[in-house]
């Protein structure tokens, strides 16, 4: 079952020193407002269902703060435990 | 489906219904796209339209009008409660049916409708047609059309294929949540607004009733200085203060970006209309019958340019110039005075509510709630001012 859509299984050069966004499925509601905020275009709805580009993603953290329902949130705090 | 058509319109909001419309009025071969399965759903809006602007675009019908309202109160967190006086009148909609309605009376005129069907990307053969790749029920196709329309929401990717797509600021992003709850006891003719920040923060909440015990209760919120919670949060404990009895029907959530109108709403072949071109009025969000205008002189634009045989942006600039004419100014205006509005401290808002609780409500107009507003955020007078000389 996918839970999270998890950027790190995608081997990325920049992996470990670039941050990413971790999306929490079952609280995302799919209403896109990341969509048009996303600087570089990596957040996209495919068939409703939210897709980060780990590729493109810079790290702005816009989508997490701007999130309706609190889905959103920093790979970082959840190695931290925060 | 043929494969070719003189005007495309990707979306089945009201915006691009009335496009299709108009253009299909205008004997054009139209297509109108929904990516979901079901045009009106799901819905993202509180509802709530200017009763007369609407009567201009469709023959109002109580199939699809929830609520009339008469009167708004405007309430602070201690309680005080003031009423405005009444601007125009305002219907609560719904909008799942309404929608359809659009779709139906554009289909009625002529357009073809197809539902299941996403819009995947643009791309060019020749200088006179923009092709558009469709993924239809899965099975990807290409339809040649002279013009496209974009009106696919906030979340637009049209405005990113035709290169006119602004990332917008966060201070010009409004996130709101809503509920339709039912089980609640409140007057039918009433709307309540609510501001302070400590119910929502540089935003309001609204209870737009929707008779038979229903009605939506949402919030919206703007860019913080403090580190923010998810609207929903804000949503939640304003129900556990205010409705902690009633149930929860439909949960919407949504990001409205507030900037203004981009920058260039038309390319060669392409015009942007309603959200994705960012057409909703800056103060309250709201965007029906901006985006059914919009549509409205888009597909007439379209239409011009068709049988003018000129696609190029600098025809369809024409699009842009009717949306100033009517709106430029307003919006421009609307947006500077939210961006004051909605900072002006707690305390502020408090004092400014309670003065306007003991007013006579019967007898109260309009300057007074101007004049209790200059009092608390002076800076506001600079900001409206203008209105009232250009309406002289």
């Amino acid at each position: 079952m996918r839970k999270y859509f998890d950027p790190t299984s995608i081997p990325h050069p920049l992996s470990g020193l670039v941050s990413y966004v971790l999306v929490n499925y079952d609280r995302c509601s799919s209403c896109g407002a990341c969509v048009p905020i996303c600087p570089p275009g990596s957040v996209t709805l495919q068939n409703a269902t939210l897709q980060i580009d780990a590729f493109t993603c810079t790290g702005c953290f816009r989508c997490i703060y701007i999130c309706p329902t609190g889905a959103l949130s920093r790979i970082q705090d959840h190695e931290n435990g925060v | 489906m043929k494969t070719e058509y003189d005007v495309v319109v990707l979306g089945a909001g009201p915006a691009i219904s009335m496009a299709a419309r108009t253009a299909a009025q205008a004997c054009l071969s139209t297509l109108l796209l929904e990516k979901r399965q079901e045009i009106g759903s799901p819905v993202r809006c509180a509802e709530a339209v200017e009763k007369e602007t609407l009567a201009r675009f469709v023959a109002l019908d109580p199939r699809w009008i929830a609520a009339e309202i008469r009167t708004f109160y405007v309430s602070n967190s201690e309680g005080n409660c003031g009423v405005m006086p009444p601007l125009e009148e305002t219907l609560v909609l719904v909008r799942k049916l309404f929608d359809r309605e659009l779709a139906h009376l554009a289909a009625q005129a002529g357009a073809e409708v197809a539902v299941m069907a996403r819009a995947d990307g643009f791309s060019r053969e020749d200088n006179e047609h923009l092709v558009v790749h469709i993924l239809l029920k899965g099975e990807p196709i290409c339809i040649r059309s002279l013009i496209v329309i974009g009106a696919d929401g906030t979340g637009s990717q049209s405005t990113r294929w035709a290169g006119l797509h602004v990332v917008p600021l966060l201070k010009d992003y409004f996130v709101a949540a809503q509920y339709l709850v039912s089980g609640i006891e409140i007057d039918p003719h009433i709307c309540r607004y609510y501001f302070g920040w400590d119910v929502a923060p540089s935003g309001y909440a609204w209870v737009f009733q929707k008779g038979d015990r229903k009605a939506n209760i949402g919030l919206v919120i703007t860019e913080q200085p403090e580190e923010r919670r998810p609207v929903l949060y804000y949503l939640d404990a304003f129900m556990l203060v205010h409705f902690p009895t009633s149930s929860i029907l439909v949960q919407v959530v949504g990001g409205i970006p507030v900037t203004n109108v981009l920058p260039h709403m038309v390319a060669d072949n392409y015009l942007a209309v309603g959200d994705a071109a960012r057409q909703s009025d800056p103060l309250t969000a709201g965007g029906i019958t901006n985006g059914m205008f919009g549509g409205l002189y888009a597909a007439q634009v379209a239409g011009a340019a068709i049988l003018a045989g000129d696609l190029s942006a600098k025809f369809l600039k024409q699009d842009e110039s009717l949306w100033n004419a009517a709106f430029g100014k307003l919006l421009h205006r609307l947006y500077r005075i939210q961006y004051t509005i909605y900072r002006i401290p707690d305390a502020g808002i408090r004092q400014m509510i309670k003065q306007a609780s003991v007013l006579d409500a019967g007898k109260m107009s309009l300057k007074d709630v101007l004049a209790i507003l200059f009092m608390v955020q002076p800076q506001l007078l600079a900001e409206v001012m203008p209105f009232f000389w250009n309406n002289e």
